[in-house]
């Protein structure tokens, strides 16, 4: 019985650490990937912000200015 | 009591332990993966928004005309922006009257709506917490900001044409501290 019992305790353990490494790996793989990112980098070097120009702009203004 | 017993007995409490411990690593563990689980389903809901806004067509193209249109006007905006005549007031106003004569000149409304519907959903699906926060911060929050402010007159105008405060009321709360007040200088 307590054969048994140990058994079943170090198969779930191993099933666990197992399960864990895998879904670190699929953690790593949903991350953004490369080409995107660098899509989005040229993007923002791109955008044009009037904010930055002026920031007297009423969509510039912080609250309560 | 003899011997045998006393240690069948032990063997006996030792494994309902084991079996006790082992039920509780496991709902643990399975508690654990349904949250993963769940952060999972986020990122990729969130990726989906990311994947429909490099690739559907009308959505790029939408954005494609705007950066077109407005690079080619940014000389006229930023003689606006860095007159330095121009008190806040006059600023606001020309542009404002600049920002409309550029969308309507070049017929951009349609474009500049589809993005800032897409906008609106990307954040709505952030506020009902079913979109992972990062993703969406990441790909998203610079360029709906920078089109937020920059055709906020356009979106002032809008609510003034069809009497309604909230238009894109998500957007621009979202990306414009100041949204309260941010059409009350619109005359037009």
């Amino acid at each position: 019985m307590l054969k048994v019992i140990l058994s079943i305790s170090f198969f779930a353990c191993c099933v666990m650490i197992i399960s864990s490494c895998a879904s670190q790996k699929v953690q790593t793989n949903a991350s953004p990937p490369s080409e995107e990112s660098k899509d989005y980098e040229q993007e923002q070097e791109r955008g044009f912000d009037p904010c930055l120009v002026n920031p007297k702009l009423p969509a510039c203004k912080k609250k309560n200015e | 009591m003899n011997n045998f017993d006393r240690k069948l007995q032990f063997a006996e409490v030792l494994g309902t332990w084991l079996a006790a411990i082992t039920v509780v690593i496991g709902a643990m563990f399975g508690l654990y993966e349904y949250i993963e689980h769940k952060e999972n389903l986020k990122v990729d809901r969130a990726f989906e928004f990311v994947t429909s806004y490099q690739s559907n067509e009308y959505l790029v193209k939408a954005r494609l005309d705007i950066s077109k249109v407005m690079e080619e006007s940014l000389p006229a905006i930023y003689e606006i922006l860095k007159n330095p005549k121009l008190t806040s007031a006059q600023l606001a106003e020309a542009y404002h009257l600049e920002i409309m004569k550029i969308i309507e000149q070049s017929k951009l409304s349609s474009s500049i709506e589809q993005v800032f519907t897409f906008y609106e959903q990307v954040i709505l699906c952030r506020n009902m917490a079913l979109c992972d926060e990062t993703v969406l911060k990441n790909f998203f929050d610079n360029d709906a900001g920078t089109y937020t402010r920059s055709f906020y007159p356009y979106i002032c105008t809008l609510r003034k044409k069809w009497n309604n405060p909230t238009v894109y009321e998500r957007v621009v709360s979202f990306y414009i501290e100041s949204s309260e007040e941010l059409c009350l200088t619109v005359k037009a």
